[in-house]
């Protein structure tokens, strides 16, 4: 009697323990990829505002840049596969498109004085270069968090049940040569 | 197989530099005092004693702005974007209660400027305007009178953004010096109260034999334990102690 109650505590004490640091594993591993999911928020908030931004820039700017409508015309396109987007991918891949146009427009404005000294268009030029910088700031956040979050998933004994939990990798943003220079708006020409 | 790896090496790599978050320049990894770090050494005494009573004045009204300033004399190839947001980070510009925080930041070899703005203060301070600002200063670069055109700067986004005029602000902020008051005589009151039950306990237990001697250290120590955390609070209100910067702001240069 005796023996058999020292083996069944032993086993209530072995599961008791596993259930422990399973629990513990778990609850880490989800504060985590809460982490993961907050930074990529913010992404998707900056992301949203620069969406915004883009039809006020567009209008203000267009009639003095004329000689551009490839720039506009690709804005659009971009912009319109943004809102048809539906996965997290296929968002991804159209914000990047929309990244390079965006940057495009801000390089060449400066070709244009009397844009320049259109205080409105230099406004929404400021914001748009301001709300670039924020999209890149966020990405680099997320990508930090996103590491942890990964080498966390990747290491031993977490590796044997993530994948059993959900918990898979996080992409990492990759950032594009044009994006990484936040482009100068100076007023006056 | 190869070309696979050389490829996640690379981008590896390019991540590994994307992210670096260390300052280049030896700018100080905490605040200072007064929240100015002069590394070109081109702001005068006039200016230094306008950001100190700047910042004094900020504290003390319902929007708790606080104001950095750094200048260096080059980026070391570092972009300004990534400079002043680090730095804005470290300094922790602003308060816990409002994370309201400021930075200007200049690199005179580079003739490059930005205005680092906290997610709070962008509600009231956009990216547009810091743009325009960014104008004033300008004309004085030109002619290397630097001390007068970032005073000239400062003064007048302060004047215009930061020092509320309205007199519902103030009235706001007296209502919370008397609310903070009301909340001092509720936390007296419960500090004497708690004193005297346990006091009563520990005499009763001294009655039976107990050691009831000891009564009144305890109570002092909580008492102690009480009023020093109290007093560790307010003194952390005056420090730098905000965040919220997510790359708000405007560059410049001249």
């Amino acid at each position: 009697m005796k023996k058999t109650s020292i083996i069944i505590s032993v086993i209530v004490g072995v599961i008791l323990l596993v259930f422990l640091m399973f629990s513990g594993t778990y609850n880490s591993l989800n504060a985590s990829r809460h982490d993961v999911e907050n930074a990529y928020a913010k992404i998707e908030t900056q992301l949203q505002r620069r969406y915004d931004l883009i039809p006020n820039l567009v209008n203000v700017t267009k009639g003095y840049m004329e000689h551009e409508s490839e720039i506009f015309t690709k804005i659009a396109e971009s912009r319109n596969l943004v809102s048809a987007a539906k996965t997290q991918n296929e968002k991804i891949a159209a914000n990047m498109q929309l990244d390079s146009a965006i940057s495009r427009l801000l390089v060449i404005h400066e070709n244009y004085p009397t844009l320049k000294s259109d205080v409105q268009a230099q406004q929404l030029m400021a914001e748009l270069a301001g709300t670039e910088n924020r999209i890149q700031v966020a990405r680099t956040d997320y990508n930090d968090v996103a590491n942890v979050y990964n080498k966390k998933i990747s290491a031993f004994p977490n590796v044997m049940f993530a994948g059993a939990f959900g918990f898979s990798k996080a992409e990492l943003y990759q950032a594009v040569s044009e994006a990484k220079t936040v482009p100068n708006v100076n007023l006056k020409p | 197989m190869i070309k696979k790896s050389i490829v996640a090496i690379i981008i590896g790599l390019f991540v590994s530099l994307f992210n670096l978050g260390t300052v280049t320049a030896k700018v100080p990894d905490t605040a200072p005092i007064n929240g100015i770090y002069d590394e070109a050494r081109i702001l005068d005494s006039r200016f230094i004693n306008y950001i100190e009573k700047l910042n004094t004045q900020l504290q003390n009204t319902d929007r708790k702005i606080q104001v950095g300033i750094v200048t260096v004399e080059s980026l070391n190839n570092e972009s300004i974007e990534r400079f002043a947001l680090n730095i804005a980070r470290k300094w922790k510009i602003g308060y816990s209660q409002s994370n309201h925080g400021l930075l200007f930041v200049v690199a005179i070899k580079d003739r490059k400027m930005r205005l680092e703005i906290s997610d709070q203060l962008s509600t009231i301070f956009t990216d547009g305007e810091a743009n325009l600002y960014l104008e004033i200063v300008k004309p004085y670069y030109r002619i290397q009178d630097y001390s007068n055109g970032t005073l000239k700067l400062i003064e007048t986004i302060a004047n215009e953004k930061l020092i509320p005029h309205s007199k519902n602000e103030t009235i706001i902020y007296h209502k919370k010096q008397t609310s903070t008051l009301g909340n001092f005589i509720k936390f007296s009151i419960s500090v004497i109260f708690i004193s005297i039950i346990i006091a009563i306990f520990f005499k009763r237990r001294g009655g039976r034999g107990g050691r009831g001697g000891d009564y009144l250290f305890t109570t002092m120590a909580i008492l102690d334990a009480l009023s020093s955390s109290k007093s560790n609070n307010s003194h952390n209100s005056g420090r730098w102690s905000g965040g919220g910067f997510s790359g708000g702001g405007s560059s410049g240069s001249w």
